[in-house]
């Protein structure tokens, strides 16, 4: 009863600092005003993947058009792709789909963006739930379970991806469901909705479906383990439709059902007349301006986005690198190592999946050219492997004695990746990857951060991006005592769950 | 169907598949032309055929500095211009030696008591390696090195299960050949001779140890003892091939001199640099399960001590290889973190065996993982395979590693081919000229055509028509001679071209000439 209690405080509490730390602004700007600094740079949009996301939900809401307006255009690049004379997305569409409803919920309160932002904290707060659920199912117990999820989402680069506009919550969501359902008996309901999730997946981010690989293998052995019932087997048929809302997507915007976003040529900037024009960082080089002013010379092929000479590189970015780095902005990963020996031990049968989708992921965005992510916080491509890592946490903790020196480390490590992932969650997750950073000096003329020191800096200097703490915050707190007011309740609330946890072992 | 049968057959599938993958490979790169690539590969061709053919032909033609076998089992064959000028001569037996490999690392991983998927899981990740599949279809010895080095490992393994003399003299034997491919192999005699000792001495005594190190020895060291005697009795010099002009010594001392051999020296950038050629030869993911094989093979219980000793001269390569950049008796060039090139990159791919067996043990040990092994490797080989990612294939285009020598080739092939007149040219820089201008190695007087050379090198204007060669660059011994010599005046530049310069007798004098080999039986 204490420990139900306990987790339930704790939920609020995660939807509390959610809530305190989403990124946005009050109001619903016109296309026009999406570009000025105070929606785009200096505001919510500070990226360009969360400008191209948003870009399709405006445009399909506001224009009724799956092309852009030429001032949404402008707002899109450089991600913008070029089609048949018109602009178009250069991303899957399905965040854009999923976050409408809060878009248009947000629209009749005035917040339009903001809502649509805290829709992807919605999507956050469920996969701190399923984690906690799941590793419960592995054998972790209510409070271990519980911090897991609260591990997985303030301790990891999820945090700063939690209040912002990228794909990665939705697609560890679905990958979470996905798994939690395979835990239960299989039926065809449960069956048809792992495929309508893989499917789905792929609308989102395209490389979900190569992390979906092991998840349908999974599925099929299930199916095809399963007595009677063939009928079980159409359960792949719920493939089909979120295929045919992407096939019906590409073909509005692009004139090919089949085509993927990717293989758009790409705007990298629009001239006065609303023409694609040569970025300012390519004038006065020797680079081929062609492709700039005539994208449609441009040649991209999905398969050479990944390479296997990345791989070594990818891996040292993903682990070790002080821009990116697991060591630097999540080290408590790395104790997951506990609860996934225990289960290798024990012969449990969900981890060969979990492994599996942890180790697709991890290779998967090794294997791409751009492991940084492109001007980011933290490895935000591994989003789904800090959730199935935080389940082996959770039972790792469960599993291994509740000794001081264990629960110590556990602590110590919690509440520094807390504090690193409260900065780049309540700032900015605009650092720039390292191998940039000389480029960078020299245009700006002053020394270029691109560890988690530059988030800081931001503290410092009061640039938060906290809809909660631009709106009311700032009037009470300066930017350091808010980012301490939400670090408490993350670290209470953690450290109560583990002397919860310590005296549920006792009896 | 009984184990042994079905065992059999699987191996004999195993056979059948390398076999087609080794011919295909083959031809595929014969048919782009990338078999010849490599300045070195076009260097052992010619080595062997100036053994049969030339002005100075014999077996005293295997030279100095490059260890002899490969040379030598090319005889039989490179008579023949077409085995020569496409390769077949040398590739023929790395393509041999890539299958024997392959069913040695089966075999070995058979002594380790793994499943039939780990064999196979084991096999692929060797095969399906396009570093591999590529210098198996050339007349690099990388292949052959492996072949032999793993054959002496393998039998090290079973004389440590079983006790058997007869095991440890066939792994003495494989052992001595690989010491006359590569010098590779002197290390390799040197860690197994440790292995053999400890693990005699523990088992038994001191004094059995010491005749058992003897035995082996003397067997292993056998091809040592050879080419020590080699160099005395051709050279003059048992320390020739070490210390010689043409050395890797002398190379690299060069290299030093200049600047660039930064590892040299350096044991943190040696390891570096040779870690990254090993990641990138086994596209990472490989080299890392095999480590995470390799330390559960250490620790696994179920495994005798002298089985895991016996496993240890897997390793044997990786030390090798770190040791010789830092003594800097090797060089490697990894383009990003020495240069802007490649170089000997290829070097890398000698740990591609262990790593494979390591692979297949981790899928045996993985239990319910295994599927999850296995899938992963293969998802990083599909990429490999799709992007056609191979370090050894840019070295050979693109990097240090590679000659196009084709304008001055060019040149031979169209005014020297139906022109009498011998060509002066000096091999040790221009091998790749001598052997892409397609004319018969007698058309060359070169450093190994004795009298021939000292002649020509002294008159010149009485024995060449063409000279090859480097201008103004002293290390390239015709120009070191030939340009202090009064006949040189003959001569006219006909072309600059990269790599060589080409002169021309002025036809004045061409009637002076010496037109035909006059120089019978040499010794």
């Amino acid at each position: 009863m204490k420990g139900k209690f306990l987790t339930i405080t704790v939920s609020i509490i995660a939807v509390i600092v959610l809530a305190g730390s989403v990124r946005g602004l009050l109001g619903n700007p016109t296309a026009s005003e999406l570009n000025t600094p105070r929606w785009s740079e200096g505001g919510p949009f500070e990226l360009s993947v969360e400008r191209g996301r948003f870009s399709v939900t405006f445009s399909l809401i506001e224009d009724g058009s799956f092309h852009y307006s030429i001032p949404l255009a402008r707002f899109a690049v450089p991600d913008l792709g070029y089609k048949d004379g018109k602009y178009v997305s250069l991303f899957a569409p399905g965040l854009s789909f999923l976050i409408a409803p809060g878009y248009l919920l947000g629209k009749l309160i005035g917040s339009g963006p903001l809502l649509s932002y805290a829709t992807v904290s919605l999507f956050a707060f469920l996969n701190f739930l399923l984690v906690g659920v799941i590793s419960r199912k592995l054998g972790a117990s209510l409070f271990t379970g519980s911090l897991a999820g609260l591990t997985f989402l303030f301790a990891t680069p999820a945090f700063a991806y939690s209040v912002s506009l990228y794909q990665h919550h939705a697609s560890t969501l679905l990958i979470l469901t996905s798994i939690y359902l395979l835990t239960q008996p299989p039926n065809f309901k449960r069956l048809a909705l792992v495929w309508f999730f893989m499917a789905f997946s792929f609308t989102v981010d395209y490389p979900n479906l190569v992390m979906f690989v092991p998840i349908a293998l999974f599925a099929l052995v299930k199916t095809f383990n399963v007595k009677k019932s063939p009928i079980k087997l159409l359960s792949v048929l719920a493939v089909v439709p979120p295929l045919v809302l992407l096939g019906y997507f590409n073909l509005k915007s692009y004139g090919n059902p089949f085509q993927l976003a990717g293989t758009i040529s790409g705007v990298r900037a629009i001239d006065a007349q609303g023409r694609p024009g040569v970025p300012q960082a390519a004038q006065n080089t020797q680079q081929d301006l062609e492709r700039f002013v005539r994208p449609e010379i441009q040649k991209k092929s999905a398969v050479n986005f990944f390479k296997s000479r990345n791989l070594l590189n990818g891996l040292y970015i993903h682990f070790i690198s002080p821009d990116r780095g697991i060591i630097y902005f999540a080290p408590i990963v790395i104790l997951a190592i506990f609860g996934a020996s225990y289960l290798f031990r024990s012969h449990h049968p969900l981890l060969p999946l979990l492994i599996s989708v942890l180790g697709i992921n991890l290779v998967l965005y090794s294997l791409w050219g751009d492991p940084w992510g492109g001007w980011g916080f933290g490895s935000r491509y591994l989003i789904p492997s800090y959730a199935l890592s935080a389940i082996f946490i959770g039972v790792g903790l469960s599993k291994s004695r509740p000794k001081p020196l264990v629960s110590a480390l556990f602590f110590a490590l919690f509440v520094y990746s807390v504090a690193v992932n409260l900065a780049g969650a309540l700032t900015s997750s605009a650092n720039p990857p390292q191998v940039e950073i000389l480029a960078l000096e020299k245009i700006s003329g002053m020394q270029q951060k691109y560890t988690v020191g530059r988030n800081f800096d931001h503290l410092s200097a009061g640039r938060l991006k906290s809809f909660a703490f631009k709106a009311f915050g700032s009037k009470y707190f300066n930017s350091w005592q808010y980012y301490h007011l939400i670090l408490f309740p993350i670290v209470i609330s953690g450290l109560g769950l583990l002397v919860g946890h310590t005296a549920y072992e006792r009896h | 169907m009984n184990v042994t049968n079905s065992s059999r057959l699987f191996l004999r599938l195993i056979f059948t598949s390398l076999v087609v993958l080794s011919v295909v490979y083959y031809l595929r790169f014969l048919q782009n032309g990338l078999g010849l690539a490599y300045n070195d590969a076009r260097s052992h061709l010619d080595i062997g055929r100036r053994v049969v053919e030339g002005l100075k032909p014999g077996l005293a033609q295997l030279g100095s500095v490059w260890l002899p076998l490969t040379h030598a089992l090319m005889i039989p064959t490179i008579g023949n211009d077409f085995m020569w000028h496409s390769g077949l001569s040398g590739a023929i037996q790395s393509m041999a030696a890539f299958v024997a490999t392959g069913i040695l690392i089966y075999k070995f991983l058979e002594r380790l008591k793994v499943g039939s998927l780990g064999r196979l899981v084991g096999v692929a990740v060797f095969a399906v390696n396009l570093n591999v599949l590529y210098l198996q279809s050339t007349a690099m010895t990388e292949l052959m090195l492996l072949a032999t080095m793993t054959a002496g490992c393998y039998k090290l393994l079973v004389w440590h299960q079983t006790d058997n003399l007869l095991e440890l003299i066939q792994s003495a034997f494989w052992i001595m050949l690989s010491t006359l491919i590569r010098y590779d192999g002197w290390f390799l005699l040197l860690f197994s001779t440790i292995l053999v000792a400890l693990h005699t001495w523990k088992k038994k005594n001191y004094s059995t140890a010491e005749g058992m190190t003897i035995i082996f020895c003397t067997l292993g060291g056998l091809g040592i003892a050879l080419w020590f005697l080699w160099n005395q009795l051709i050279f003059k010099d048992a320390l020739y091939f070490a210390f010689g002009p043409f050395s890797a010594r002398a190379q690299q001392a060069q290299l030093s001199a200049a600047g660039v051999l930064a590892t040299k020296g350096n044991l943190g950038l040696s390891t570096k640099i040779y870690f990254y050629a090993l990641m990138y030869n086994s596209y990472t993911l490989p080299a890392i399960l095999g480590l995470i094989g390799a330390i559960i093979l250490l620790k696994d219980k179920a495994l005798s001590l002298s089985t895991k000793l016996a496993s240890l001269t897997l390793l044997a390569p990786l030390a090798f290889n770190i040791l010789a950049l830092y003594l800097g008796f090797s060089v490697l060039f990894v383009q990003g973190l020495s240069g802007n090139t490649w170089f000997n990159v290829r070097y890398g791919v000698m740990l591609m065996p262990s790593i494979a067996i390591f692979l297949g043990f981790l899928v045996h040990k993985a239990g319910h993982l295994r599927w999850t092994v296995v899938g992963l490797t293969a998802f990083v080989l599909f990429f490999a395979m799709a992007n056609q990612d191979a370090v050894t294939i840019d070295d050979a285009r693109v990097g240090a590693s590679q000659k196009n020598v084709s304008e001055v080739a060019g040149f031979l092939n169209t005014y020297a081919k139906n022109q009498p007149g011998f060509i002066l040219i000096s091999a040790a820089s221009h091998d790749a000229i001598i052997f892409s201008s397609g004319l018969p190695m007698k058309r060359f007087i070169h450093e190994g055509t004795g009298a021939y050379w000292e002649a020509a090198t002294t008159a010149p204007e009485r024995w060449a028509r063409w000279i090859i060669m480097r201008t103004y660059d002293d290390n390239d011994l015709t120009w070191k001679f030939v340009s202090r010599t009064q006949g040189f005046s003959s001569y006219d530049l006909l072309f600059h071209l990269p790599f060589a310069d080409v002169y021309e007798i002025r036809s004045d004098y061409l009637s002076q000439l010496q037109y035909q080999p006059v120089f019978k039986n040499q010794k």
